[in-house]
């Protein structure tokens, strides 16, 4: 593969971070779904165009279906004193209040499209990107902005050595009470990838008079797309303050 | 360039204080290549961050006496202004990743140093064909194998051009053909700066090496005559004999068509048919991303091939792809990973539980470290330490195959013919041992059978 073939955005990660967050505020305050549904379409439509595949889609909306459903069940099991009233549904061997169910069912919603988009965005903003765009652009110091890139780099080797360590201990036979012990080296190897992830920084000489070979420079599109987003994110908040 | 004045420096090292020390003067110029070398554990990484300032600026070690570089001290304001002249690559290439790409990775140093784009883009270049980086071009920092990681960190490094380069174990994890183009390298840059090396392949570096420095197990730093060591005479047998694990006499693992691909349409490995039998010791050997370590994890019950079966036969028993798992006894690249206990004794206490003589669990340990404690924790061993005791943690285990992944990384002379030794013993129990290794002397010393993995195909090599 040729040098930094196919590392473009759609649009700039950072503007992807402040529209994830206006829009995160959004679906938790709003009680109105078609408006949470447009604003979690609106948010996925950019996250596909940033390169979220519809594999990963498809897994996150199971997992956020999962984490939904809990919260439905809890809200049926346990409904609050102002909802045990009215029609009872029963199925099977349950019983439930109808507006109970009514109530889960609109928080089950929110909560599929909070945590669907919540969990996409970590897929499709390039955090790497952001902090630099910070450090260049925006005075975020080099002491604060790499300790982090490494700490948010970590988080894939953390992984593969989770797994490592893990597959040592089935290995070893090591039985359940052991393996619980899997935090303690995943502990040092954290402690230890900082520390030398510090010298690291310090041996190949950071320094804040430091120069950078890509700009993470903003274009116009994401402009656009961020005037677009703030345009309908005013419109949105509008009408749900207008219907609650 | 450097000039070190009789000077002691002593740490803590598992609870005992160890001390690094030098009782002449020494000096190294530009224009010299110079090997440190020694047992592993001795102090040579100690020594090169000395060099380096970073001992005593980042430690919690004294330092006693005067080493200086073009007539300064190492430490203070010293430090930051010797940050481009003097670099230092780290023994495990990983520590040293900042960036979650190579690319990004691979600028980082030069971005530093205020390089302009063209020069920037020249050093590419010039990096790009001397290291093969362009097979690393649009993965992300943890896909990469341990020989790439190596190749990306060496080339940000040397983009530099500093006067002094400090490498610790720099072909550690790269293939016999790059570690010669690296050496070679090496060898036409050395001509206006200074190149300090610690390196176990000592017959390759022999011809180019310009100076000898010897730091001894007891942390004695001293200037050898040359790079000829006495033979290390074959060890004696370690007596396994009497070890309580099961003996394999019918023992086979057999690859049928086997393939692999993380993705489709691009095979990483096809239609692999060969087999190995009981008693066997074979060497995986291949260029550095040419999937070693995934005919590791297929062979190992890791993951499962995506056409094709891998098979241990065990008499009338048959385990067929993932349910390999259990009898396997597996030797990581990282040998921190092997590690759960806050003890080396309770790490080991599994392994030994099989060995009931107590004069052969101390002799065997006794020829694995030069000193060791076993109520420290194991974190606190040298590399090379580590990694001799996650090979005792695994291969007595009971397993009936063994895997070892570069298992002879960062050891000593004398530790490479004590595993080779123990290698050869355990081939007496009838047990598969399969190894991945760019370490030729050790494979010649050692092996049954080498294979070489390349574009995809296992080939036997005589």
């Amino acid at each position: 593969m040729k040098f930094l073939e196919g590392k473009k955005e759609y649009i700039h990660s950072w503007y992807l971070l402040i529209m994830s967050g206006f829009g995160l505020i959004f679906l938790l305050a709003s009680t109105t779904l078609p408006l949470n549904f447009l604003m979690a379409s609106f948010l996925l439509f950019l996250y596909k165009k940033n390169g979220l595949t519809n594999k990963v889609l498809f897994r996150l909306m199971a997992y956020a279906l999962i984490f939904a459903s809990v919260f439905l069940f809890l809200n049926l099991l346990y409904p609050g004193e102002k909802l045990k009233v009215g029609e009872q549904i029963t199925l099977g061997q349950f019983t439930f209040y109808k507006a109970a169910l009514m109530n889960g069912l609109i928080n089950f919603a929110r909560l599929f499209m909070l945590s669907l988009v919540s969990m996409c965005s970590t897929y499709a903003i390039i955090y790497t990107k952001v902090i630099l765009y910070l450090i260049i652009h925006k005075g975020l110091k080099v002491v604060m902005g790499y300790p982090l890139l490494i700490a948010l780099n970590s988080i894939l080797l953390f992984k593969e050595e989770f797994d490592r360590i893990r597959l040592s201990a089935k290995f070893r036979g090591l039985g359940w009470w052991d393996r619980i012990f899997v935090l303690f080296p995943l502990l040092v190897f954290a402690i230890r990838h900082s520390q030398r992830g510090a010298l690291s920084l310090v041996t190949r000489g950071l320094n804040p008079n430091k120069s950078f070979y890509f700009g993470y420079d903003l274009v116009t599109s994401d402009r656009k797309w961020l005037r677009s987003f703030f345009l309908m994110f005013i419109c949105l908040v509008a009408i749900a303050i207008y219907f609650r | 360039m450097y000039k070190l004045r009789p000077f002691s420096y002593s740490f803590n090292k598992s609870g005992k204080t160890k001390n690094i020390f030098l009782e002449e003067t020494l000096s190294f110029d530009k224009n010299e290549l110079v090997a440190i070398v020694g047992p592993s554990g001795g102090g040579k990484t100690t020594l090169l961050k000395i060099l380096k300032g970073i001992i005593p600026e980042y430690s919690s070690g004294v330092l006693e006496g005067e080493v200086t570089f073009h007539g300064k001290p190492l430490s203070g304001s010293n430090f930051q202004d010797n940050l481009k002249k003097i670099l230092y690559l780290f023994q495990n290439p990983f520590s040293q990743l900042i960036y979650p790409t190579p690319e990004e990775e691979f600028l980082f140093s030069m971005e530093n140093f205020n390089f302009t784009h063209q020069e920037m883009n020249a050093s590419r270049e010039k990096f790009e064909e001397l290291f093969n980086l362009k097979n690393v071009w649009g993965k992300q920092n943890s896909q990469l194998s341990n020989g790439e990681c190596q190749k990306l960190v060496l080339a940000s490094l040397l983009a530099i051009n500093p006067e002094v380069l400090l490498l610790d174990e720099p072909t550690a994890f790269l293939d016999p053909e790059a570690r010669a183009d690296f050496y070679h390298f090496l060898n036409t840059i050395r001509g206006n700066r200074l190149v300090i090396i610690v390196d176990h392949h000592i017959e390759e570096i022999k011809d180019i090496v310009t100076r000898v420095i010897e730091v001894s197990i007891d942390g004695k730093i001293s200037p050898r005559a040359d790079l000829k060591f006495s033979e290390v005479k074959a060890q004696e047998s370690f007596g396994l004999e009497e070890i309580a694990i099961p003996r394999f006499s019918e023992l086979q693992l057999k690859m049928s068509n086997m393939s692999f691909s993380y993705v489709k349409k691009t095979s990483l490995l096809e239609n692999l048919n060969t087999h190995f039998k009981a008693g066997e010791i074979i060497a995986i050997k291949g260029k550095n991303g040419t999937g070693k370590s995934t005919l590791f994890k297929l062979l190992a019950g890791i993951m499962n091939p995506t056409t094709g079966n891998v098979t241990l036969e065990m008499g009338k028993k048959k385990f067929v792809n993932k349910k390999i798992f259990p009898n396997v006894g597996f030797i990581f690249q990282n040998p921190e990973s092997h590690f759960f206990y806050d003890t080396i004794a309770e790490e080991l206490k599994q392994s030994f539980k099989h060995i009931a003589s107590l004069e052969l669990k101390e002799a065997i340990l006794k020829r694995f470290f030069h000193e060791i404690n076993l109520d420290k924790s194991p974190f606190l061993l040298s590399e090379g330490e580590k990694r001799r005791l996650s090979i005792l943690m695994t291969v007595f285990l009971g397993k009936s195959l063994l895997l070892f992944d570069e298992p002879t990384f960062g050891q000593d002379q004398r530790s490479i013919k004590e595993i080779s030794q123990l290698m050869r013993e355990l081939k007496k129990l009838g047990l598969i041992q399969v190894f991945i290794s760019h370490d030729d002397a050790f494979i010649k010393e050692t092996a049954d059978r080498v294979f070489v993995l390349k574009s995809g195909s296992l080939n036997e090599i005589s």
